[in-house]
C-alpha cells in the first residue's frame, strides 16, 4: 500500500522511460542503452555460437561421422569458436555491464566520449553483419586460430572476409578500451581516489590496457593473412616466402592476452558479488587490484606456451614456460583472497553468490589445469587434444559466462528496475554447475587418452565419454535457456526492485533502479573507503526495524 | 652465463632439423635469432620487474621545544673514542678500548639511581637477554654505563649483582660491565653516541631519552633501538650486522638479508623487494643450473658409443623406466596405453600435478563450504567485523605457490628437454605429411602410407616436413609429438618399449579429413621387423634413388668432381662449413641443402655465380630427402678437397645415414659410378 502511493508520488523519469522511439535507441549517446544495445546483440551471437555448439556435441555421439559432413563440421566448430570469442566473450562483460556500470560506479554521468561509445557499438555490428554475411556463405573452416597456410592458401572458405569482420570488431574493442581508461582516469567523483575504486573498475582498467596495446596486434595479424591469401604477398607460406610459424606467434601475441580480456572483467564481478554477499571489504584489497595489472601485463609474455610443438627453439619454449608460471600466481592471489573475504562473513545464498562459488570452484580447476599445459614435457602430450579444450572452456565458461551470469542477475534489478524470480536463478544456476562439469570434466579424460581437438569421427574407445559431455551440454543448454526465459519475463512481471535490493555498498546503489538518464539526481561526493559495510545505510534501517520489531 | 646460454640454441639450430632454418628467403636469419631475440627479451623485462626497490620515507624529526635538550640524535657510524676512561664496578679504572676489539657492544647510558626509566631500560634491556640465545662476554659485551658523575663503582657493584641474578646467568658478568665515571669522559662518550640529557633541577632528576646503541667492534655506532623494551630479533640482528659477520650462523646471516633496520622506528622490518630478489636469483639459478645438468646428462648419455642394445647407459636407463612404471599408476582408470620410454615419465608427472590440482580444489571447497556454512547471514542487520588483510598470508599465498610453480616448471623443462634433445644412434625415419595421409620412409627404402614399423628397443628419430598445410605426428601412447611444417625440417624421437599396434594422429587441423589423417603405429620385436623389411618391396635406398635423380636432374652437368663444373662439388659437403659470397659461413645440414635446391640464391657459395635455377615445383619432399641422402653417402671425408673445418666437429655422429648395427646397410656409393656419370 505504502509503495504504491510512493511509486505514484515519485514517478521518476529513468534512462528507460526517457523515450520510447527506435531513433531514441539507435542515436541514444547514454552509456546505459548502449550497454543495453550490446546486451541484445551479444545475445543473439550467445544464441547461435550456442546452436554450433549443440551441433558439434550432436555429431560427436557417435564416432563415425554421420550427422555432418566433414566440411561441415569444420565450419561448425570454426564458426562457434570465433562467434564466442569474438562477438561474445571479448565485449561481454565490458561491454555491457562495463558500458552500464563504470560510469556509476565512478559518480560520472556518462563516459569520457559518449559518441565514441555509439560508434563502437555501430562498428561491432558492422563486424558481426560481415560475420553474419560469412556465415551465410557458409561460414569458415580455419579453426578460430587461422593458422596459414591453411587459412592463406589452401581453405576454401570465406576467410578474407572473416578476417575482415575481425579486422572490424578490433577497434570497436580498442575504442571502448580507450573510452573506458579516459572514464576511470578523468571523470572519477569528488574523493573517489583510485583505491577507493570498486574492484570491478581495477579489473576493466586492466582489461582496457589490454585491449589498447593487444587488439592492433590481431589486426595487423588477419591483415597480413588477408594480404597474402588475396594477392599471394608471401608472410606465412614458406612457398612464398613467408614463415608460418611467425603467425603463430603474432596471433598468439593477442590471442593469449585476450583470454585475460575476457577473464579479468569477471574477476572483478566476482570480487563485488562477494563483499556484497558477505557483507566484508575484500580481503588484501591492493593485492586484488594490482593482481589485475600483474595479469595484463604479464600476460603479454606468455604467448609461446601455445607453441611448445610447433618448431619454435627449446630454449624459446623454456622461458615462456617459466613466465606463464608466473601469471599464474596473481590468479591465486585473487582466489585466496576471496577465500579469507568469506571467513568471518556475513555469507548469503542469492543467485549471483551461487554463481560467485561456481566461479571458485570452476576457475581453480581451470587455473590448475593451466598449470598442466605450461608444464613443458607434459604439454607435448595434451596439446591439440581435449584436454586444451576443456581447459579453455573451464576457464572461457566456468569463469568468464559463469561470471558474466553473475553479474546479470546481481545487477538485473539496477538495469531494468525489476527483480528476478529468486527461486528460478538459483535452480539455473545449480542446473548450470552440474550440467558444465558433465559436459566438460570427461574432455579432460578424453584429452588425456589422446582424443586429438577439430575430429568430426573419432575411434570407438572414446565413445563412452564423448555421449557423457553431449549428456552434460544437452543439461547446460537447459541451465543456458533458462535465465534468457526469466529474465525476459521479469522485465514486464517481475517484482519492482528497490534501489538497493542486496544492501550493498557502491555508488551505483545510492542512485534509482533503473538510474535516471543523468545516473544520479545528487552530485555523488564519496567519503569512505571501497566496501564499507558499516556506512550501508540499507543495513542500519534494516537493523532498526529489526530492533523495533523484537521491542 | 647468458652467453653461454645462447651458444646453446645456436649450435641446436646449426644442426638440428627441430629448429632449422626455414628453406625459403630470408626468413632463415630471422629463425635464428627468433629464440635469442626472446630469451634477451624475457629476461630485460624479468630484471626489469625486479630493478626498482622501496624506499622508506624519511619524516622530518619535529622536537616539542621543551625536549629540546633531551633525545637521542643518530649518529650513525660515528667513532665512538676508545681512550676515555671510566671505573668498573670493582673501582678498577678502565679504557673503553679494553672492551672493545673483536666482539660488537651493546652501550645502555643510564644512571644508576634513576627512579623509573633507567630502571625500565635495564629491565628492557634484561629481558632481551635473557631470550637472546647470545650471551654477553661470549657473543658480545654489554656496557651499561652510568651518565651521573656523581656515582661511583660501589653503587654500579650492587646493580651489576642485583641484574646478573636477574639474568640467571652467572657467566654473562664477564661481559656485562657496569661503568661509572668523570663529568669530561662521560660527555665525551654521550655526544659521541648522539645521547642528549639534560638535569631538571624542578625534580632533582635527569631529563633524557631511552634506548640502547650497538657499536661494531671497533666502536663505530651502528644502531639504535629506542624504548624500554627490545624485540630480541632486532637486537640480535643488530649484533650480527655490527659484527659484520663475526658472529652468528650462516642461517642468521641469510635471514638478516631478508630484514633491513629501519632507521626512523629503530626496528628492523621484512624487506619484501630483497625477499622477491632472492627468489627471483633462486628461480634465475636452477634455471641456468638445469640447463647446465642437462646439458651434461646427454652429453654423458651421447658419449660416443656406438651400438644401442649393447649401451650399458642405455640399459641403465632403460632399468629406471621400468622401474617407474612399477609405480602403482596402473591402478588408476583411463591410464592410455604406455609404450615409450617417455610414457611412464609423463605419467608420473601428470599424476602428480592431479594430486596438487585436487589438493587446492579440495582445500578451498572444503574451506568455501565450511565458510558458507559457519558463517551465513543470520540476521537482516548483520555486518561482520571487518578485516582489512594480512601482509603474512599474502607473502605465504605468493611464495608458496611460486614455490610449487617453480617446482613444476623444472620438471616439465627436463622431460621437454629429454623430448626435443635429438637423439644419438636413432635410426632415422622420413616423415611427409600431406592433406591427408603420412607417408614414411625407412633408411633401406622401404615406404609405407599411414603405418609406422619400429623394432623395440631401438630409438628411432623421425625428419618431418609437410607437404602442403601444418600437421602434427601424435602417438597417443609414446606422448610424443611435434608439428610437421611445410618449408622446414621438425624433429621427434622415441624408444618403443612394448610390441603392438597403437594411434598415431594428426593433431593440427589441416582441412576436410583432418580427422581421417590417423593410421597405425605397430612395434615390432628386432627381429619381426627385419623380416617385414626384408618382405616389403623396396624400391632401393634413398641414397641410391637419390643418385639416379641426380643424374635425371642433371645435377652432375654442373656439380661434377672437383670443382671442375659450374657449380661446387658435393663430394665430401654435408656436415662442413661452407663460405658464402657475402663472407658468412653456414654448416652444410639438411636445411642448407633442401634451401639450395628450392632457392639457390638464398646462400650463395663465395667463388660461384648465382646461375642455378630453382628445383621448386620439379622435386618431391621425398626426392629431396633422397637427393640429400645421397650427398650425404658421397661425404664427408671421401674427397680429399673438402675443406677441414670447425663444422665437422660439431657434426654430431647423428648425421651418418644409418648408424652402425642398424639393420639397413648404408648406402655406400663408391666414387668410381659417380664420376662416371
Amino acid at each position: 500500500m505504502a509503495t504504491e502511493v510512493l511509486e505514484k508520488v515519485e514517478s521518476p523519469t529513468t534512462y528507460l522511460n526517457n523515450g520510447h522511439t527506435v531513433k531514441s535507441w539507435l542515436l541514444t549517446l547514454d552509456h546505459k542503452r548502449i550497454a543495453l544495445l550490446y546486451l541484445f546483440s551479444i545475445s543473439i551471437f550467445f544464441l547461435i555460437g550456442g546452436i554450433y555448439a549443440a551441433l558439434i556435441r550432436l555429431e560427436l555421439v557417435t564416432p563415425e561421422g554421420d550427422l555432418l559432413t566433414p566440411d561441415t563440421y569444420n565450419r561448425v566448430f570454426t564458426m562457434h569458436g570465433v562467434i564466442m570469442i569474438f562477438f561474445f566473450l571479448i565485449p561481454s562483460i565490458p561491454a555491457v555491464l562495463g558500458n552500464f556500470l563504470l560510469p556509476i560506479m565512478l559518480g560520472a554521468k556518462d563516459v569520457a566520449f559518449p559518441k565514441l561509445n555509439l560508434l563502437s557499438w555501430y562498428i561491432f555490428m558492422l563486424g558481426g553483419a560481415l560475420m553474419m554475411y560469412t556465415l551465410i556463405n557458409g561460414g569458415i573452416d580455419t579453426g578460430w586460430t587461422f593458422y596459414p597456410p591453411y587459412s592463406s592458401i589452401y581453405s576454401n572458405s570465406e576467410v578474407t572476409m572473416a578476417g575482415v569482420s575481425i579486422f572490424i570488431t578490433g577497434f570497436s574493442s580498442i575504442l571502448t578500451g580507450l573510452n573506458f581508461m579516459v572514464t576511470i582516469h578523468t571523470m572519477r567523483a569528488p574523493g573517489l581516489t583510485w583505491f577507493r575504486l570498486p574492484l570491478f573498475v581495477w579489473a576493466h582498467y586492466a582489461t582496457s590496457l589490454i585491449q589498447i596495446l593487444g587488439t592492433p596486434v590481431i589486426a595487423i595479424t588477419v591483415l597480413a593473412l588477408a594480404l597474402e591469401r588475396s594477392f599471394q604477398i608471401g608472410i606465412f607460406d614458406p612457398k612464398l616466402g613467408g614463415d608460418p610459424v611467425l603467425f603463430q606467434h603474432m596471433f598468439w601475441f593477442y590471442s593469449h592476452p585476450a583470454v585475460y580480456i575476457m577473464i579479468l572483467p569477471s574477476m572483478g564481478v566476482i570480487s563485488e558479488i562477494i563483499a556484497t554477499s558477505t557483507r566484508k571489504r575484500i580481503f588484501g584489497y591492493h593485492f586484488v587490484a594490482f593482481s589485475s595489472l600483474a595479469i595484463a601485463v604479464f600476460g603479454f609474455l606468455v604467448w609461446g606456451h601455445h607453441m611448445f610443438t610447433s618448431s619454435q627453439s627449446m630454449y624459446a619454449g623454456m622461458v615462456f614456460s617459466i613466465i606463464s608460471y608466473a601469471v599464474a600466481i596473481p590468479s591465486a592471489i585473487k582466489t585466496f583472497n576471496w577465500l579469507a573475504t568469506i571467513y568471518k562473513g556475513s555469507v548469503s545464498f542469492n543467485t549471483p553468490m551461487i554463481y560467485a562459488l561456481a566461479f571458485l570452484g570452476l576457475f581453480t580447476i581451470g587455473g590448475m589445469t593451466g598449470l598442466f599445459l605450461s608444464a613443458l614435457g607434459l604439454d607435448v602430450h595434451l596439446h591439440d587434444t581435449y584436454f586444451v579444450v576443456a581447459h579453455f572452456h573451464y576457464v572461457m565458461v566456468g569463469g568468464a559466462i559463469i561470471g558474466y551470469l553473475g553479474a546479470i542477475h546481481y545487477w538485473w534489478p539496477k538495469m531494468t528496475g525489476k527483480m528476478y524470480p529468486e527461486t528460478l536463478g538459483r535452480i539455473s544456476a545449480v542446473i548450470i554447475f552440474v550440467g558444465f562439469n558433465f559436459t566438460f570434466f570427461p574432455q579432460f579424460i578424453l584429452g588425456y587418452l589422446g582424443m586429438p581437438r577439430r575430429y568430426y569421427a573419432y575411434v570407438p574407445e572414446f565413445q563412452v565419454l564423448h555421449v557423457l559431455s553431449s549428456g552434460g551440454a544437452l543439461v547446460l543448454g537447459v541451465g543456458f535457456i533458462l535465465p534468457l526465459f526469466y529474465l525476459t519475463w521479469s522485465i514486464k512481471y517481475g517484482k519492482k526492485a528497490p534501489n538497493n535490493p542486496w544492501m550493498a555498498y557502491g555508488l551505483e546503489w545510492q542512485t534509482s533502479s533503473p538510474p535516471p538518464t543523468e545516473n544520479f539526481t545528487f552530485d555523488p561526493v564519496v567519503t569512505t573507503e571501497a566496501y564499507e559495510y558499516e556506512h550501508v545505510e540499507e543495513i542500519r534501517n534494516a537493523g532498526k526495524s529489526a530492533g523495533l520489531q523484537t521491542a | 652465463m647468458l652467453k653461454q646460454y645462447l651458444n646453446i640454441s645456436e649450435t641446436r639450430s646449426g644442426r638440428s632439423g627441430f629448429n632449422s632454418r626455414s628453406a625459403i628467403g630470408g626468413w632463415a636469419r630471422y629463425a635464428r635469432w627468433k629464440s635469442t631475440c626472446l630469451i634477451l627479451f624475457a629476461t630485460s623485462i624479468l630484471l626489469a620487474c625486479l630493478t626498482p626497490s622501496i624506499t622508506f620515507a624519511q619524516p622530518a624529526g619535529v622536537r616539542p621545544p621543551v625536549l629540546k635538550d633531551v633525545g637521542i640524535d643518530q649518529l650513525l657510524n660515528n667513532q665512538v673514542p676508545l681512550d676515555l676512561t671510566f671505573q668498573d664496578e670493582n673501582g678498577k679504572t678502565v679504557k673503553l678500548a679494553d672492551y672493545f676489539g673483536d666482539k660488537p657492544v651493546v652501550l645502555s647510558l643510564v644512571y644508576y639511581d634513576c627512579p623509573q626509566l633507567c630502571t625500565q631500560v635495564l629491565t628492557g634491556l634484561l629481558g632481551t637477554l635473557k631470550t637472546l640465545p647470545m650471551t654477553p662476554g661470549k657473543d658480545f659485551v654489554s656496557l651499561t654505563v652510568s651518565f651521573d658523575p656523581k656515582e661511583k663503582s660501589p653503587l654500579a657493584a650492587a646493580k651489576k649483582q642485583e641484574y646478573i641474578e636477574r639474568l640467571g646467568k652467572p657467566e654473562a658478568a664477564a661481559g656485562w660491565h657496569f661503568l661509572t665515571g668523570e663529568d669530561s669522559q662521560i660527555i665525551a662518550l654521550t655526544r659521541a653516541v648522539g645521547f642528549r640529557y639534560v638535569w631538571d633541577p624542578v625534580t632533582s632528576q635527569y631529563a633524557h631519552a631511552s634506548g640502547i646503541m650497538v657499536l661494531t667492534p671497533d666502536g663505530k655506532v651502528s644502531r639504535y633501538f629506542y624504548g624500554i623494551e627490545y624485540a630480541p630479533r632486532d637486537l640480535r640482528f643488530g649484533l650480527l650486522d655490527a659484527s659484520a659477520g663475526k658472529i652468528g650462523s650462516l642461517a642468521d646471516q641469510i635471514i638478516l638479508y631478508c630484514y633491513q633496520y629501519d632507521p626512523t622506528r629503530g626496528t628492523y622490518s621484512l624487506v619484501l623487494m630483497r625477499l622477491l630478489r632472492i627468489f627471483a636469483v633462486i628461480t634465475l639459478v636452477s634455471i641456468v643450473g638445469l640447463i647446465l645438468f642437462l646439458r651434461y646428462q646427454s652429453k654423458k648419455r651421447g658419449g660416443g658409443s656406438s651400438g644401442t642394445t649393447t649401451d650399458p647407459e642405455n640399459a641403465k636407463s632403460k632399468i629406471g623406466y621400468s622401474h617407474m612404471s612399477i609405480l602403482p599408476l596402473y591402478l588408476i582408470p583411463f591410464l592410455p596405453e604406455q609404450a615409450s620410454t617417455f610414457a611412464s615419465e609423463v605419467d608420473l608427472f601428470f599424476f602428480f600435478l592431479v594430486g596438487l590440482t585436487v589438493f587446492f580444489t579440495v582445500l578451498i571447497g572444503v574451506l568455501a563450504t565450511v565458510f558458507m556454512v559457519k558463517y551465513r547471514r543470520r540476521s537482516e542487520a548483520e555486518v561482520p567485523e571487518q578485516i582489512e588483510g594480512a601482509m603474512l598470508l599474502e607473502i605465504a599465498w605468493t611464495v608458496i605457490p611460486f614455490v610449487i610453480a617453480m617446482g613444476i616448471f623444472a620438471w616439465g623443462a627436463k622431460l621437454y628437454y629429454d623430448m626435443y634433445k635429438e637423439p644419438k644412434d636413432a635410426l632415422e625415419i622420413f616423415v611427409t605429411g600431406k592433406q591427408w595421409m603420412w607417408r614414411a620412409q625407412h633408411p633401406d627404402g622401404m615406404r609405407e602410407i599411414n603405418e609406422l614399423h619400429i623394432p623395440v628397443g631401438r630409438r628411432v628419430k623421425l625428419t618431418m616436413t609437410s607437404e602442403d598445410v601444418i600437421h602434427s605426428y601424435y602417438i597417443p601412447a609414446f606422448r610424443t609429438k611435434a608439428d610437421v611444417l611445410p618449408g622446414r625440417y621438425t624433429m621427434t624421437w622415441f624408444e618403443a618399449t612394448k610390441p603392438g599396434t597403437y594411434h598415431l594422429f594428426c593433431t593440427e587441423y589441416c582441412g576436410t579429413k583432418h580427422s581421417g589423417m590417423i593410421g597405425t603405429v605397430t612395434v615390432l620385436e628386432p627381429s619381426a621387423y627385419q623380416s617385414w623389411l626384408a618382405g616389403g618391396t623396396s624400391e632401393g635406398s634413398p641414397a641410391t634413388n637419390g643418385q639416379k635423380l641426380f643424374a635425371t636432374l642433371a645435377c652432375s652437368t654442373c656439380h661434377q668432381d672437383q670443382n671442375r663444373g659450374r657449380g661446387p662439388t658435393l663430394a665430401g659437403l654435408y656436415g662442413t662449413s661452407v663460405k658464402l659470397d657475402n663472407g658468412s659461413s653456414v654448416i652444410a645440414d639438411d636445411a642448407y641443402i633442401r634451401e639450395s635446391i628450392l632457392v639457390p640464391n638464398a646462400k650463395l657459395v663465395a667463388g660461384y655465380q648465382a646461375i642455378m635455377p630453382t628445383f621448386q615445383g620439379q622435386v618431391s619432399e621425398e626426392q629431396i630427402v633422397q637427393l640429400i641422402a645421397y650427398i650425404k653417402s658421397i661425404g664427408p671425408r671421401q674427397d680429399s678437397q673438402a675443406p677441414a673445418s670447425a663444422g665437422q666437429q660439431a657434426l654430431p655422429a647423428t648425421s651418418a645415414p644409418a648408424a652402425p648395427g642398424a639393420p639397413a646397410s648404408p648406402p655406400v656409393v663408391p666414387m668410381a659410378t659417380q664420376t662416371k656419370k
